[in-house]
């Protein structure tokens, strides 16, 4: 039986990386005493996979993910047994079986949304953000394995939007970030081209989109 | 003047996104315990000088986390030292270190507990203290400072480190650890000055002052003897010990990051009755006690309970030695196969047996199987007594292959005394023929892995009087290897000569020592067991700053009736024994397993009121007549459970 969840990453959760949230999740559905169905080999490892791994630092509220069970269980009875055995940092938000049997989970996912709150003011930040959303083209260079990849920042932006903060609120940025296989739009490297240094603010994601359209 | 915990959440919140693994400072984790701290009397922090990572797979550690906070009226939180760059980031902004827990500063603690199991972790301990702001002499402590209380196999001989400790705890500490934290409750109940608190540790069995005490060097330059400057402090100080294993821990807190033993530690039995001449571990756990297999089938199901650890390690220096191994791993096996949990037992010995075990665990992975020959000759098997022949090794490798295992590591140690090249390159020829035995099984896909180490004398071991290879034969000796065992299918490992070096002189170093420590700490030294950081020049300057010559401890052979600076640190093992073991060894000749027959070591001597109390099987040492003269004390002890005669 095959079941999503969608769950909180926050507090000291978020310096586990992708690898480390997978064990974390495995640990959980032990300690649960749900049936995971494992894989054959040399490395048995269970059923489970994310959709969209968090980077390092995020916090979040709608991660989600699958994973298989040996036995049929109740939605409510596998919620339950998640929620108690959970560890500081992981809080389940919703389980149901899961939606999208055809497609992998990292196949269905289209979008996400993060919001993005700074330490101080940003004077001009719309303005800027304006800007960035009136060009047709943000070329842009991205290492990855020693490799120089050229890349179009702007196609990987959906929506971008400052919302300034009032009397005592930080300014935040809200975006709609593309995430498709090869084609995922990253907050740090926005945040770059809007020349404020990534690692400061703090950066929730709020939504991931599966199988939707959104309108560019 | 403090930072308080916000202040360092606050500082933390702007650090943590710009180092490598910032999960190794945020604590959190699940079963972490974090008591109220001001209704909390005696707050302990427990340090590991490494980092997470490595920390909290100290199996101590998890224990004396859990015994502590398992009372009342104290509290226990964790601290480890940062990697660098996140060394450099507190440096910067004054931030001290503090405790994964509630975030306070280290030195608001009462006492801070450091695990030194090995030497290599000297420099990162006198870093720790002062990161945490806390003077590194006892002397210049004061009584807002914490007591600073040192562990672990390398404290067996703490001389290197004594100035830095204010007691150190010798021998096995869930017992003492409890009475140390008493004695300072007490003392804070007293108004007494600092000086008052060492002389009540003193008093405890099993805890060394070393501020209580003043060497003595003759005209050479030689140690000629160590005297108690006060009447609490007793020579020698003897290694505590439990007479029974408690139940085991299993409140362990499950890390958010991976960490080098990321597993459930299960202890199954303490010591080894062996007697491998080399092994420290052998000497100064003695006397070997064990567990049930009910007690450990019950801890490993409670474990898995509270914190879903897919695999547990069965922990002990000699795991086929279990005296009801097969039970045990046959009744794991059953019962928790199921749930995938795979199961780690580790040192098993060089025998067909051992085979069928690993066969018991159901261990599905079958990628390497593990065997410590040490030695490649049946003449320096018989130095070091661990008499395994080569046709039993083959024979188990042969087993090892036909089973399903594709690789086979052998563990090997170079440098052994009286060793010759012809001993190294026995080592090449061995592992080629456990590889040929494999192709002849297997076909192709076997290999041998060779990890070869360098033997490094240590004290209370019957070869704390042998010199350590210079790093030149060492070089021609790994040289000699690498030359030799080429080809598909095997692979070599071997260490640093120089960092062998720095383990040599600072595992037989007396009081004088320490100041080199400290001037290498200063000159930069840290995380000497790392490759990126080690550097024996740095040390080469520090001992010559000094006026020490670091190869009169590390390769000046010993005379036979020298004293040894760490002789007033008794694991009870006695010097007497230990002799009698090194010239046999000189010899040739070997000692059965003490099973068989009981050699008086001097466990049996010391604790024989603990052996009469704990009779039977729970220790392995024969069994004690009832004490003469006490009438009352006599029983007839049933047929069955009479001695360990087999």
């Amino acid at each position: 039986m095959r079941y999503q969840i969608t769950f909180a990453k926050t507090g000291a959760m978020r310096f586990t990386g992708h690898l480390d949230v997978h064990t974390t999740l495995e640990r959980t559905m032990r300690r649960a005493n749900l049936p995971l169905v494992y894989s054959e080999g040399f490395t048995p490892r269970p059923k489970l996979s994310l959709a969209s791994a968090l980077p390092l630092g995020y916090t979040s509220e709608a991660e989600v993910g699958e994973f298989w069970l040996k036995e049929e269980l109740p939605v409510d009875e596998v919620a339950k047994a998640f929620h108690a055995a959970a560890p500081p940092g992981i809080a389940l938000k919703k389980l149901t079986t899961a939606p999208y049997e055809a497609s992998k989970l990292q196949n269905a996912l289209t979008a996400a949304e993060f919001v993005i709150t700074f330490r101080e003011r940003l004077p001009g930040l719309a303005e800027k953000v304006g800007e960035m959303m009136a060009v047709a083209e943000l070329p842009r260079v991205r290492v990855r394995k020693g490799k120089k990849k050229t890349y179009d920042l702007r196609e990987l932006i959906y929506e971008a939007q400052a919302l300034p903060g009032e009397g005592d609120e930080p300014d935040r940025l809200r975006l709609l970030l593309r995430a498709e296989p090869n084609a995922t739009g990253r907050p740090d490297e926005l945040l770059e081209e809007l020349g404020i240094d990534p690692l400061s603010p703090k950066i929730h994601r709020t939504r991931l989109l599966f199988e939707e359209i959104v309108n560019a | 003047m403090d930072f308080s915990p916000q202040q360092i959440e606050k500082q933390l919140d702007y650090i943590l996104p710009r180092v490598q693994r910032p999960g190794r400072y945020t604590g959190g984790e699940l079963n972490q315990v974090v008591k109220d701290w001001d209704q909390t009397q005696t707050k302990v922090a427990l340090a590991f000088p490494d980092i997470y990572d490595i920390g909290m797979s100290n199996y101590g550690l998890a224990i004396f986390y859990d015994n502590i906070n398992q009372q009342p009226n104290m509290l226990a939180e964790r601290a480890f030292v940062p990697w660098s760059d996140m060394e450099a980031e507190m440096r910067q902004e004054g931030l001290p270190l503090y405790s994964l827990e509630s975030k306070r500063p280290i030195r608001e603690f009462n006492i801070l507990g450091i695990s030194i199991p090995y030497e290599t972790l000297y420099t990162n301990t006198l870093n720790l203290l002062d990161l945490s702001g806390i003077p590194l002499f006892s002397a210049e402590r004061g009584p807002d400072h914490p007591l600073v209380i040192g562990g672990g196999h390398a404290m067996m001989n703490p001389e290197p480190m004594h100035a830095f400790l204010d007691a150190v705890v010798v021998g096995e500490g869930e017992e003492v650890l409890m009475e140390i934290i008493a004695a300072y409750q007490a003392w804070q109940e007293s108004g007494e000055p600092r000086r008052k608190l060492l002389e009540r540790l003193a008093k405890l069995w099993g805890v060394y002052v070393p501020l209580l005490y003043q060497d003595y060097y003759d005209e050479n330059g030689l140690f000629s003897y160590i005297e108690a400057l006060h009447e609490d402090a007793t020579l020698p100080v003897i290694k505590r010990i439990v007479g029974k294993l408690p139940p085991p821990t299993t409140n362990l807190i499950v890390p958010y990051i991976d960490t080098v033993h990321n597993r459930i530690p299960i202890e199954i039995m303490r010591g080894c009755t062996r007697g491998c001449r080399f092994c420290q571990a052998g000497m100064i756990t003695r006397p070997v006690r064990e567990r049930q297999v009910d007690e450990i089938i019950q801890a490993i199901s409670d474990a898995m309970d509270k914190t879903g650890f897919e695999e547990v390690g069965l922990l002990s220096l000699s795991s086929s030695d279990y005296s009801q191994v097969l039970e045990l791993v046959t009744e794991v096996g059953e019962r928790f196969s199921e749930r995938a949990l795979s199961i780690s037992l580790p040192s098993l010995r060089i025998e067909s047996f051992s085979v069928e075990l690993m066969d018991a665990l159901k261990d599905t992975r079958r990628s390497g199987f593990t065997l410590a020959p040490e030695a490649a000759t049946e003449r320096m098997r018989q130095i070091i007594n661990k008499p395994v022949s080569t046709e039993q090794l083959l024979e188990t490798a042969r087993e090892i292959y036909s089973r399903g295992w594709t690789n086979i590591k052998l563990y090997f140690m170079i440098g052994h005394p009286e060793e010759t090249l012809e001993d190294v390159l026995a080592i090449a020829e061995l592992c080629k023929m456990v590889l040929k035995e494999g192709t002849q099984v297997i076909g192709r896909k076997a290999k041998v892995t060779a990890g070869v180490s360098t033997f490094v004398p240590k004290p209370h071991t019957p070869f704390q009087w042998s010199p350590t290879d210079t790093v030149e034969q060492i070089r021609a000796k790994q040289d000699l290897l690498r030359r030799e065992l080429r080809g598909p299918g095997l692979k070599l490992n071997w260490n640093n000569p120089d960092e062998t070096m720095l383990e040599a002189v600072l595992s037989r170093g007396d009081r004088r020592v320490a100041e080199a420590v400290y001037q290498a700490w200063r000159s930069g030294a840290k995380f000497d067991a790392w490759h990126e950081h080690f550097n024996w020049d740095r040390w080469l300057q520090a001992f010559s700053a000094v006026g020490l010559d670091p190869d009169d401890y590390s390769h000046r052979e010993r005379m036979i009736d020298e004293p040894f600076p760490w002789e007033h640190i008794s694991s009870t093992v006695r010097r007497k024994f230990l002799t009698e073991d090194y010239l046999m060894s000189k010899r040739g000749e070997t000692r059965i397993d003490c099973r068989k027959r009981c050699f008086a070591c001097g466990i049996l001597p010391t604790f024989t009121d603990m052996r009469r109390e704990i009779p039977g099987k729970a220790w392995m040492c024969p069994e004690l007549k009832p004490k003469p003269g006490k009438k009352a004390d006599i029983e007839v002890i049933p047929v069955d459970k009479v001695g360990s005669g087999d």
